[in-house]
């Protein structure tokens, strides 16, 4: 009998979409609720994007489905906000699109500095 | 505004309404106030803005929850979803033999790039957005007829 070895598949890392990649960024300090992270991601971007909130809810939504953040038990009880804080698995996937890009960043400098020594 | 953003909301499927609205809505109310103070134009921008995203993200749920439903469809136990005979050969059967015995013309079974048959709800899941869109236009104004 032939023996074939199993070899973990291992996912390509996808990259994130912007407002997924700013919720992120937003919650890896502290949790939030969604006023809280539109006023928050508009400032990470230096006001370039402001999040509807049909957009927001979308985009927590799917990262409430992936497991990447979760509803935190602290809320404020006055007005029924609702606070998300990242998980585990979304701090992974945080710190490996950083890394996606750190790698872009380094290629796009080296083939600037080609570009400046001819 | 909030009486009409909160009408907007229910054009969201009822499980994604349960779970944000009333969410949605308070962020909403934070940031038409803070827009309120800007002018009439940074206002009628948000508004509109906001009006869009609704739309789009209530379409976005609306077809997740339609995929999902199929997927996870008990349809697949009834009658209404076994595929036609035209689907169904036996194994062992010459495809020769069997499409002969159906007739002539019926030698069209679907089927994928592997030569598996497919039903209609794998055809759907399969396919491209533009052609899911394309297929749920043909089931809504075109009249199927069996014969």
């Amino acid at each position: 009998m032939r023996h074939v070895s199993k070899q973990p598949v291992v996912p390509e890392p996808k990259s994130l979409t912007e407002p997924v990649l700013l919720i992120l960024m937003s919650l890896a300090d502290q949790p939030r609720h969604g006023y809280a992270l539109i006023k928050d991601i508009e400032a990470l971007s230096n006001g370039r994007v402001r999040l509807s909130t049909g957009t927001l809810f979308g985009a927590i939504r799917r990262l409430l489905e992936n497991g990447w953040i979760e509803r935190s038990k602290q809320q404020d009880r006055s007005r029924g906000k609702q606070d998300y804080k990242l998980t585990a698995e979304g701090l992974s996937q945080l710190k490996s699109e950083l890394n996606r890009m750190k790698q872009l960043t380094r290629a796009a400098n080296t083939r600037l500095k080609i570009r400046e020594a001819i | 505004m909030t009486r009409v953003y909160k009408a907007l909301l229910r054009i969201y499927p009822q499980e994604y309404r349960e779970m944000f609205a009333s969410e949605m809505l308070d962020a909403f109310e934070d940031v038409f106030q803070e827009f309120c103070l800007r002018g009439p134009s940074s206002l009628l921008l948000f508004l509109f803005l906001e009006l869009v995203s609704i739309l789009k993200g209530a379409s976005t749920e609306w077809i997740a929850r339609f995929n999902y439903s199929i997927y996870h469809s008990s349809s697949y136990l009834s009658r209404s979803c076994l595929p036609s005979r035209l689907l169904m050969r036996p194994a062992g059967v010459a495809r020769e033999a069997y499409f002969l015995e159906l007739g002539p013309g019926k030698r069209s079974a679907p089927s994928d790039y592997n030569g598996m048959c497919l039903n209609v709800h794998q055809r759907f899941v399969s396919a491209s957005p533009i052609r899911r869109l394309l297929m749920l236009t043909c089931a809504l104004f075109l009249p199927i007829h069996h014969s």
